[in-house]
């Protein structure tokens, strides 16, 4: 019991030399940053060099006076704006968890309740690809952050920045015997590090908030990306000295890198002098402004656009998304913004017993890329994709060189190029009408299948929603990929901007995310949910139902992992063995999962399964009601395959 | 004499490769007679000059990319001079990329790909099948895992199959011998007769509604 006390008193001590000044000088908003307290005497490892002192009396709670390290780190929080923090509970953040619900008053950020980690950073990553900022998490040192790994790397491969703080206790002695040594780990960030673009492990609260706003910057300079800090237990359980001078630096935003003036021009001398250039959008735009810089750099040329990351209207008469290969076949001049698979605009792949690629499209193409992908490169995962010459790559932010690029472009136009301009757009929009009207007549084959087509799923959800202000967040094979024709995309934030790393288990809890940042601007929000993602947590819909996030979830449950079916069915062709075996260990059957009563028992307003197309519109007529009353709400739909 | 043949026979083919404004193949029109040519080697050079890229691995057209192109409205020497000059946005393929005589092949392999209907599924050539069964192998042997259930086809997977599928000669062919990603199915894998009993479920598949007469399609167009 001695050596209990005199432990607790040695950190108390350890804190008063730590730390200089009063607490009462936390600075709730953002302050100068040459305002830093003196430099205290900090130990170089101040949790490992305990000082034998006698204890006083009161040392198991604060008085008054006193605050804990965590409320201070609470104050750093909400200094940098978060909205809402997603967490899964967990005893190494217990301190912090405390302070942001009742020293934070639950606000500004407000605490949204998971049942797994991988669905706190996942809805993380759908509010960022939404708002265009990054949301907190909370995760528990080793067992949080391993559950929270998949989906970092699909924030990490998508470009999104998510803002993690991991609980850990690092002073070995300090650890309660049991759980909390399972759940303490030396270097907590290598387990993720090679997919996550900073971290830090904070000594002090003075570095907790530096190091914050040094992570936040990080994370929203292009590439944008997740950022981790670990937050020592003791750290946020310790008091703060009544005589801290805590101070939180002001953040600083860091300007994209742009192209240079030189490669600019070139590449406007190529585009302008093209005759038939084609852009490829991957993930541009960052803001609504980027979408109509890309419409004006399109429309200054003339020129059709493949969007591949939801940046351009899909009923303008320049997106050609749906002619992408044709246009790519015939292009002389091919512009990439932000593209992560160059190699596959140029190349095609097949995938036989021996797999064999080659290029397509004219041989001497010139190719143009513009990319912040380039300034942030890791040897480990591969999400690089394949290498590929380019005669002009700048590595810089798409969205942002995007102005000088079309400024650039417009000096050089003369009217014998306007009119050459003018008859590439008339022939643009007439291949367009044509190949509209072929999908239309594609969509009308199965259309009355049961299970009900994918075609058919599209057009009467879009049927349902044309009226409203609406955005798509989850989506795997709908509106946002090969039907996107069918809907009228019109603003960036009605697709989730951003990828993923194609990961099983992403799209449900992006689709809260998105959903909660949709919330706050009255909009419709509108998954396209797939069953075999769904299944991975579906805990998430609990989240949607506790945190009245209002959405609707449309099931495109084809019963399987097909993506996988279809891998095993080729093995067995390919070996001339049975290929009615496919379905083991691939399919979702016997039994088949009631999604309806699933999400009912999560509190969501449900329907199905539907098999019927006919039953479809009135289902969704009714789900659609439940949302506007502000309940997320289901649909299962069975369908066909693809 | 070679190149008066290649000059005789047809373009329409590829006139809708180009993204021109399509002229449309009438589903029951009567191919020109058997043009010369070799047919496997049409195949064969359709498949690595990556013209399936843009119209489909069975040339059936792939929506938005490149239209259907068997059989063939144009004689061989439009279709070779198309080839060499298109309009619109498809590539110009020279004589050093396709020779006169392997165009000729190639047209040959897509007049043997001539679309069949109920009409004619019994035509020569074509062995009486068992639709119902064909309709349980379809399931079994995993076509709907790229074709759809309806035989619609899938968004990336793989193209329309049916109501009328391309003729049963070049649908053996391409299970046997597949182009582009399709898996191949070799006769230890689905037998002949098997083979036939698909065919007949894949042309029994009713027609679709026009896309006129679906309201909820029509705004597409405006």
């Amino acid at each position: 019991m001695k050596k209990f006390k005199k432990t607790l008193v040695d950190r108390r001590n350890f804190l008063k030399s730590a730390a200089v000044g009063g607490a009462a000088t936390l600075v709730a908003g953002t302050a100068p940053v040459t305002a830093q307290p003196p430099a205290p005497p900090q130990p170089a490892h101040p949790p490992m060099m305990p000082v034998e002192t006698d204890p006083p009396d009161n040392v198991e709670v604060l008085s008054a006076s006193e605050r804990a390290g965590s409320d201070f780190m609470v104050d750093v929080i909400k200094a940098l704006g978060f909205e809402y923090m997603a967490a899964n509970p967990g005893s190494s953040f217990r301190g912090l968890h405390e302070s942001l619900v009742n020293y934070g008053g639950n606000k500004a950020p407000e605490f949204i309740t998971c049942c797994h980690e991988e669905s706190s950073v996942g809805i993380a990553h759908g509010y960022a690809a939404v708002e265009g900022k990054p949301m907190l998490v909370f995760a528990h040192s080793t067992v949080g952050l391993q559950h929270a790994s998949m989906a970092i790397y699909n924030a990490y491969a998508g470009g999104v920045p998510v803002f993690l703080i991991l609980g850990n206790t690092m002073d070995a002695v300090e650890r309660r015997p049991g759980a909390e040594w399972y759940h303490s780990v030396v270097d907590a960030a290598a387990m993720v590090r090679d997919f996550i673009k900073w971290d830090d492990l904070p000594f002090s609260l003075p570095h907790f908030a530096e190091s914050a706003m040094r992570a936040y910057k990080i994370a929203m300079t292009p590439p944008r990306m997740p950022v981790l800090l670990v937050a020592d237990s003791e750290l946020q359980e310790r008091p703060i000295p009544s005589n801290s001078d805590l101070r939180i630096p002001k953040l600083t935003v860091e300007q994209p890198p742009q192209g240079d003036s030189g490669s600019v021009a070139e590449a406007a001398r190529l585009l302008v002098a093209a005759a038939n250039p084609v852009i490829v959008a991957g993930h541009v735009t960052h803001s609504e402004s980027g979408m109509a810089q890309l419409i004006e750099l399109a429309e200054t040329l003339q020129a059709p656009v493949i969007d591949q990351g939801g940046n351009f209207p899909t009923r303008h008469p320049l997106n050609q998304s749906i002619r992408g290969r044709a246009l790519l076949q015939n292009a002389d001049v091919v512009l990439g913004l932000e593209v992560e698979e160059f190699w596959a605009t140029f190349n095609s792949y097949r995938d036989q017993l021996y797999r064999s690629w080659k290029p397509f499209g004219l041989k001497d193409a010139k190719r143009i890329s513009i990319s912040s992908r380039e300034l942030f490169i890791k040897g480990n995962f591969q999400n690089i994709q394949r290498y590929v010459p380019i005669d002009l790559s700048m590595a810089a932010d798409a969205e942002t060189t995007l102005p000088s690029l079309t400024e650039a472009a417009k000096r050089l136009i003369t009217d014998d190029r306007n009119r050459a301009f003018q008859d590439r757009r008339a022939k643009l929009v007439s291949a367009k009408a044509a190949a509209i009207e072929e999908a239309r007549t594609a969509a009308t084959y199965g259309w009355d299948a049961s299970p009900i087509s994918v075609a058919r799923l599209t057009a009467e959800i879009w049927e349902q929603i044309k009226n409203e202000d609406w955005a798509l967040a989850g989506d795997r094979g709908g509106p946002g990929g090969g039907g996107n024709f069918l809907w009228n995309f019109q603003k960036r934030y009605q697709r989730l901007q951003g990828g993923s790393a194609v990961g099983m288990g992403f799209s449900a809890p992006a689709s809260v995310g998105a959903a909660l940042a949709h919330r706050k601007h009255g909009r419709l929000c509108v998954s396209f949910q797939t069953d075999g993602d769904l299944m991975y947590a579906p805990g998430v819909l609990w989240t949607a139902a506790h945190h009245r996030i209002p959405m609707l979830s449309v099931l495109h449950n084809n019963r399987a992992y097909h993506q996988e079916d279809m891998h095993v069915q080729r093995m067995a062709n390919r070996r001339q063995r049975d290929v009615s075996t496919a379905h083991i260990g691939t399919t979702l059957w016997d039994p088949y999962l009631d999604y309806a009563k699933l999400a009912q028992g999560m509190g969501l307003y449900a329907e199905g399964p539907i098999s019927d197309p006919k039953d479809l519109a009135p289902a969704l007529r009714r789900a659609i009601a439940a949302v506007k009353r502000g309940e997320p709400a289901l649909v299962d739909v069975v369908t066909q395959p693809r | 004499m070679k190149r008066l043949t290649v000059a005789v026979v047809a373009a329409a083919l590829l006139f809708a490769l180009s993204g021109a404004p399509v002229r449309s193949q009438k589903p029951g029109a009567k191919p020109a007679a058997a043009p010369p040519g070799n047919v496997d080697n049409g195949k064969q050079l359709f498949a690595s000059s990556d013209c399936g890229t843009c119209h489909g691995t069975l040339a059936k057209g792939i929506s938005g990319l490149g239209p259907q192109v068997t059989p063939s409205a144009f004689a061989i020497p439009e279709f070779v001079n198309y080839v060499r000059h298109p309009s619109g946005t498809m590539r110009p393929f020279s004589s050093q990329d396709l020779s006169d005589s392997q165009l000729v092949d190639i047209y040959a392999y897509l007049q043997s790909l001539s679309p069949s209907s109920k009409s004619n599924s019994s035509a020569v050539g074509v062995p009486a099948g068992n639709a119902v069964n064909g309709k349980r192998l379809y399931a079994a042997d995993g076509c709907y895992e790229c074709h759809g259930y309806a035989g619609q086809g899938g968004a990336g997977t793989g193209p329309k199959v049916g109501p009328h599928p391309i003729s049963f000669s070049a649908f053996v062919a391409q299970l046997r011998h597949p182009s582009a990603e399709m898996p191949p199915y070799t006769d230890k894998v689905v037998s002949d007769t098997d083979l036939a009993d698909i065919y007949a479920f894949m042309v029994s598949l009713p027609d679709p509604p026009k896309g006129e007469s679906i309201p909820i399609l029509n705004p597409l167009l405006k």
